[in-house]
């Protein structure tokens, strides 16, 4: 009878336990304790992607992600053998898109390089959102994918407006909204995070992301923290 | 101490008391089971509120009475729901013009006819829409008006004209002044009249003025209009009132419909439901009025056509939308009617006004939204609401099927569940006019169906003819006057197909469509005469509708298994069955009294047990009394002894209660305030979300026998649909305990697809359709946020056909497979993209095996696919197709091979070149590349550039015939065939050429190698080419 009195107490203290107040302060740092603390966050200059992407069921094509924080970013991307790349270095960005037949590179519009240049600043929106001019907010619980989380809204200096969906169990980020303005129309992409894995450095990543608009799920193969990127594949090639 | 925990234990137990804690089922359980909504938007529903951003129109909220809040960023050209895990029906919407982004919305509509709904409160979002919280008037029931401070965004006032159905003190004018932190009642009445409406001068945001209203209804009486009624001006921001009404006339008011123009704001108008209905008009700031206009319109419907609006600009501009759109230029003197029903939908609600172009109009109506550019003058339809309020919902056995459905003073109509290119508004077919409730399709003839308006006028209607009859029963000799309802019963039996029901406050049945009806029961109801006076219902102003007829029957169900057995239910409270066909019946309602259900209430439905007749499962509705509780409960005893179904997450009250036609356990609940399912036959319940709105007015459930399929009728937000729900059915507590499990799915026909994406024009609604793949199921008990999830398919001969990535989210989930293997393995070069690489042979019919790897775990189970039944090729044709394109296939694999080959020697040639000394040995290597590149030009397309450059070589031109033989199911073309024969002599010849030039120079190549001390180089082989692995 004391055991299962204490079950119920016990449960019934967890279950209060999950009504007090959580500030989105106290979330957010949670969160980065658990995918491997500020430190080490902060500690991270570069990093290669290597990993592949599913363009339609059943059909992989390999690519990688090379960033210098807060300077620049490459991608690659390879079907039947064609390179696809894209990259922004410091303000300016360029693409090759070699499917049909043009192997050129071309300069990005200015709304994708500002864009593509705030993912290469490796500590994320997040961390130290405060000098970065971000607000952030606890809207409140809710289910992504079956999961209890938290939502939480972060408002950017330039004012644009995301949400990050922090599983209530071990805080990591298991979704992410960001309301895209392209043109005068604004568009929410929606990613979702899974396989969640430490790496050597310490830190947890996502090894499995998807999202509606961009075909089928990213799964990375590795992640190296730090390693050594020549800018020089940041520069644009000559035309042919 | 032991106090304590005792003390603890209890308040665990008062939280924990849900009977869902016991069970792993929770609504995101049913995970990927989605609903989907096939509208209609044509005949859109009842719009109750709209306002736009003043500074940029384009963007503008539109509150409907049953289907929340939407929102538009484009000027209309498309809508998105924003309130959907909230209340749908909407009273009230305000912007904050200082901040756009602020967005108020009051919940219960306050056009208070006899099918009103209601509301749970006042909400905000101060993120244009994306988010909303609760901020109080949580028992209001319904919000009529929200006024925000022009100058000051805490300040607002919100008009609580409050509970429709009972009296109650949460009515009244409410203000905050700290943004919805506190509210304060700063003017209230009494427990009966609230207030309807609140307006601000806008150049003394002091002066504020209101009416009140008393208001009543029953199941069987309306009533507006009581000594609560009136009309009162504050001039300091509502501390204090007084009441004006000098040159008024004397006696009780009833429902006010209050402006003021905001270019001349002493100016005021009323509408004023009195003995002398009519337009008053004040210009000393409601000190003194005059009587104006008593038109026709002015004075329609004052209880339900409450909306009187001023030109922003011209104070003589009056705009009276009601009954229809009424124009004055004189200040409400006198009104014309420009557009007297031409392509507007009567019965007018909420008009806007743009403050900047007061040209640019947008009126709301019980069917729909429409917008002026000429001052009221012409009138456009916005095409893309799909709010239309059904009552029932009807199925076919066609393939697809259709669903039939009466509307909100919208008709009736039909349409189908799968449409090629989406269900789209003209494929509504209209079937009768009116109020439409029941529709059933006849049992035989599929050109017949049967349908009604309100009142029981129903008719048979053949479509083929566009013809209809009358049949609604007459009195007969020794007879009392027939009561039928306003939403009478048309029940086709669930056995026989040529039996039909309907009832007055006596039950009729049919086997000749309607010509004949035998009167099978006396009078069924109450029979209380003092019910009985819908003649004199209104109030001031008579309103008789046919809404409050009462002591009628309103629910009839045969049970499934015995055609003789007949349920009936009243609206005032008689719960009877007959064994006998009607010889004798046996009232059981004092039964459910004593399990704690009220006495006297609506019985909104009946389903007798599918399994066991002597099971009956029926919903109350006690709404008309005020009491909003949802009841739905089971007999197992023909109705003797009730176990009510109990669950905390239930709102609002009960419409409907259906069970699975296999699973018994599985039972579906539609109440005013969303969808409830259960899997254990009632223990525990959950809300089905998954697309639908949450609290979505569900009026009644149909599982379709031949589909699976779960229709949905909404009162606000037209017809969903839940494809297949036979996954459900296997859902169990056992089940819900394992990590994973396979959930069978229904079987799909082998098709490239029969019906599309869909897609309309700009502005125009398209109910999309479910996916014709092949569809894997499978429960996950948890996410999973560690390791993969890859789905791999295998042949009978254990060939792998097929892998890709799997879904992982916690309870159902559902992975889509095309019916095709994977595409040939195409060879890496070429100045494009091989278009073979992305085409594929569809598989045959037969049994697959699929196995799922999750976390290190394989989970192994079969699919079956069949031939398709609607298929218009003979299996020699498709067996032709297939095997054509199998062939293709490897002879793609092939001709890709011969390729690589060939791209994979010139750069190992290039590649050794460097080393070599002697310039012969150079010489040959050149030479042997230059032949090589040679035939690669003429096998591979290899201009580059930003022109089309219209290249096709051997590659394109096999790419070409590939897709289209694969892509059409039936017999290939004659040509088709020829061209692949071609082809196949081509390729073989190509393959020659190579190997005369590798036989040429391969061997002299490696002797120079080797005296160069360097490795031979070797031909890629197909077996290495075949199994390489790519690795970024």
């Amino acid at each position: 009878m004391k055991k299962i009195l204490f079950v119920l107490v016990t449960s019934f203290l967890a279950f209060q336990s999950n009504l007090v107040a959580q500030t989105a302060d106290e979330i957010v740092e949670k969160h980065f304790s658990a995918i491997g603390g500020k430190d080490l966050l902060n500690s991270v200059k570069t990093m290669k992607m290597t990993g592949s992407i599913e363009i339609q069921p059943g059909m992989t094509a390999p690519m990688t992600m090379q960033i210098v924080n807060n300077k620049g970013m490459r991608m690659d991307l390879s079907v039947m053998g064609m390179t696809m790349n894209q990259v922004v270095y410091e303000n300016s960005g360029w693409a090759i898109v070699p499917f049909n037949g043009n192997t050129n590179p071309e300069p990005m519009t200015e709304d994708q390089v500002k864009e593509m240049k705030k993912q290469t600043d490796l500590t994320g929106d997040l961390l130290n959102y405060k000098s970065k001019g971000s607000t952030i907010e606890l809207i409140g619980s809710e289910d992504v994918e079956g999961t209890d989380t938290y939502k939480v809204k972060l408002k950017e200096k330039d004012g644009s407006v995301g949400y990050k969906f922090f599983d209530k169990t071990n805080f990591y980020l298991i979704k992410e909204i960001k309301i895209v303005k392209l043109e005068d129309k604004e568009t929410e992409v929606a990613v979702l995070y899974s396989n969640f894995k430490k790496t050597d450095s310490g830190l947890v990543f996502a090894h499995s992301m998807s999202n509606e608009m961009a075909g089928g799920p990213i799964t990375w193969e590795s992640f190296e923290v730090n390693p050594k990127i020549d800018d020089s594949i940041f520069k644009m090639p000559a035309k042919n | 101490m032991k106090q304590s925990f005792i003390m603890l234990l209890v308040l665990a137990m008062s939280g924990l008391i849900d009977l869902k804690a016991q069970s792993k089922f929770n609504s995101s359980t049913i995970g990927m089971i989605e609903a989907r909504c096939i509208g209609p938007a044509t005949m859109s529903g009842r719009i109750t509120a709209v306002d736009a951003v003043s500074k940029e129109p384009r963007t503008f909220y539109v509150g409907t009475a049953g289907g929340g809040i939407w929102k538009t960023t484009n000027a209309g050209v498309s809508f998105e729901p924003v309130f959907d895990k909230h209340c749908q029906s909407i009273g009230a919407l305000a912007i904050d013009q200082n901040n756009p982004e602020i967005i108020w919305a009051g919940t219960g509509e306050s056009n208070m006819r006899n099918s009103v709904s209601v509301g749970n409160g006042l909400y905000k979002s101060t993120d244009g829409g994306k988010n909303w919280i609760k901020v109080g008037l949580e028992n209001s029931e319904h919000i009529s008006k929200i006024l925000i401070h022009p100058s000051n965004s805490d300040i607002v006032y919100v008009a609580v004209p409050g509970h429709l159905w009972d009296d109650n003190p949460d009515r009244g004018l409410y203000k905050t002044t700290d943004g919805g932190k506190t509210w304060e009642k700063i003017l209230f009445i009494s427990d009966k009249a609230g207030c309807a409406e609140v307006i601000m001068d806008p150049k003394n945001s002091e002066k504020i003025y209101a009416s009140t209203w008393e208001f009543r209804r029953t199941p069987y009486s309306f009533n507006s209009g009581g000594p609560g009624s009136g009309i009162f001006k504050s001039e300091d921001g509502g501390k204090t009132w007084k009441k004006i009404n000098k040159g008024l006339p004397d006696g009780n008011f009833g429902r006010v419909a209050l402006a003021l123009a905001p270019s001349s704001p002493d100016n005021l108008l009323a509408i004023v439901e009195s003995q002398k209905t009519g337009l008053y008009i004040s210009a000393d700031g409601g000190e003194t009025w005059k009587n104006q206009s008593s038109s026709n319109n002015v004075c329609a419907r004052p209880f339900y056509f409450s909306t009187l609006v001023v030109d922003p600009l011209d104070a003589k501009r009056v705009y009276r939308p009601a009954y229809t759109f009424s124009i004055s230029k004189d200040g409400g003197y006198s009104f014309i009617e420009p557009q007297y029903f031409a392509g507007v939908h009567p019965d007018h609600h909420a008009l806007w006004i743009n403050p900047n172009n007061t040209s640019h109009l947008i009126l709301g109506t019980d069917g729909g939204l429409y917008q002026s550019l000429d001052k009221g003058n012409n009138w456009t339809f916005f095409w893309n609401l799909p709010v239309s309020q059904f009552y029932h919902v009807a199925i076919d056995d066609k393939e697809p099927y259709n669903v039939y459905g009466g509307l909100q003073d919208n008709g009736s109509w039909k349409a189908p569940s799968q449409k090629a290119g989406g269900i789209k508004n003209g494929d509504w077919e209209g079937l009768y006019g009116g109020d439409g409730f029941w529709v059933q399709p006849d049992g035989e003839d599929p050109d017949v169906v049967y349908a009604e308006s309100q009142g029981g006028n129903m008719a048979r209607i053949n479509r083929k003819y566009n013809i209809s009859q009358s049949i609604q029963p007459k009195k007969g000799p020794g007879d009392e006057e027939l009561r039928f309802n306003w939403n009478t019963p048309i029940v086709r039996s669930s056995v026989n197909p040529k039996i039909l029901y309907t009832g007055s406050q006596y039950l009729y049945k049919t086997v000749d469509k309607g010509i004949t009806w035998v009167k099978i029961s006396s009078d069924l109801t109450t029979n209380d005469k003092a019910k009985q006076k819908q003649d004199e219902s209104g109030g001031l102003t008579v309103d008789n509708s046919s809404a409050e007829n009462h002591c009628t029957i309103f629910t009839i169900a045969d049970s499934p298994l015995d055609e003789n057995i007949i349920w009936v239910g009243t609206d005032d409270g008689n719960l009877q069955y007959t064994l006998d066909a009607g010889k004798s019946w046996n009232n059981v309602s004092a039964n459910y009294s004593a399990a704690g259900i009220p006495k006297g209430t609506w019985i909104s439905c009946i389903q007798p047990g599918r399994f066991n007749k002597n099971i009956v499962y029926v919903t109350f509705d006690n709404h008309c009394y005020g009491d909003m509780n949802t009841y739905a409960a089971k007999s197992s005893d023909m109705g003797k002894t009730w176990t009510v179904f109990k669950n905390s997450d239930f709102t609002g009250f009960a419409h409907k209660i259906t069970q699975d036609l296999i699973n018994p356990d599985l039972l579906f609940l539609g109440t005013e305030m969303g969808a409830f399912l259960t899997i254990d036959g009632g223990l525990n319940w959950v809300r089905l979300k998954n697309n639908l709105p949450e609290y979505a007015l569900v009026r009644d459930l149909v599982v379709h026998p031949k589909t699976n399929d779960l229709v949905i009728a909404t009162h606000g937000r037209g017809i969903y649909i839940v494809d297949d729900i036979s996954p459900m059915r296997l859902l169990s507590n056992e089940l819900l305990e394992k990590d994973f499990a396979f959930l069978p799915s229904r079987k799909i026909p082998v098709t490239n697809g029969r019906f599309g994406g869909g897609g309309g024009q700009g502005g125009e609604f398209v109910g999309p359709n479910y996916t014709e793949q092949a569809v894997f199921t499978y429960y996950l008990k948890d996410r999973v946020n560690s390791g993969d999830v890859r789905l791999e398919i295998y042949d009978a001969n254990g060939e792998m056909l097929y892998d890709m990535a799997g879904s992982k989210r916690k309870g159902i989930n559902k992975v889509f497979w095309g019916m095709r293997m994977k595409p040939p393995k195409v060879a890496k070069t070429g100045a494009s993209l091989d278009i073979s690489g992305f085409v594929s042979p569809m598989v045959k019919p037969g049994v697959y095996t699929v196995k799922v790897k999750v976390a290190g775990k394989t989970y192994s189970d079969k699919i079956e696919l069949i031939e398709d039944p609607n298929s218009p090729f003979t299996s020699e044709e498709l067996s032709l197709q297939r095997n054509t394109s199998l062939e293709m296939h490897n002879l793609i694999e092939k001709f890709s091979f011969a390729t690589q080959q060939l791209v994979d020697t010139e750069k190992d040639l290039n590649e050794s070149l460097n080393g070599l000394k002697k310039e012969k040995d150079k010489k040959l290597f050149s030479e042997y590349t230059n032949k090589l590149e040679t035939l690669r030009k003429s096998m591979v397309a290899t201009k580059t550039g930003t022109a089309i450059t219209g290249e096709k070589q051997m590659r394109e031109k096999l790419s070409e015939l590939f897709a289209e033989i694969s892509m059409f199911q039936g017999r290939p073309t004659e040509y088709q065939l020829i061209r692949l024969k071609g082809f196949d002599e081509e390729i073989k010849k190509k393959i020659e050429e190579i190997n005369v030039v590798h036989d040429q120079y391969l061997e002299k190549v490696n002797t120079a190698l080797s005296k160069n001390g360097k490795a031979p180089l070797k031909l890629l082989t197909m077996e290495k080419w075949k199994n390489v692995v790519v690795k970024p």
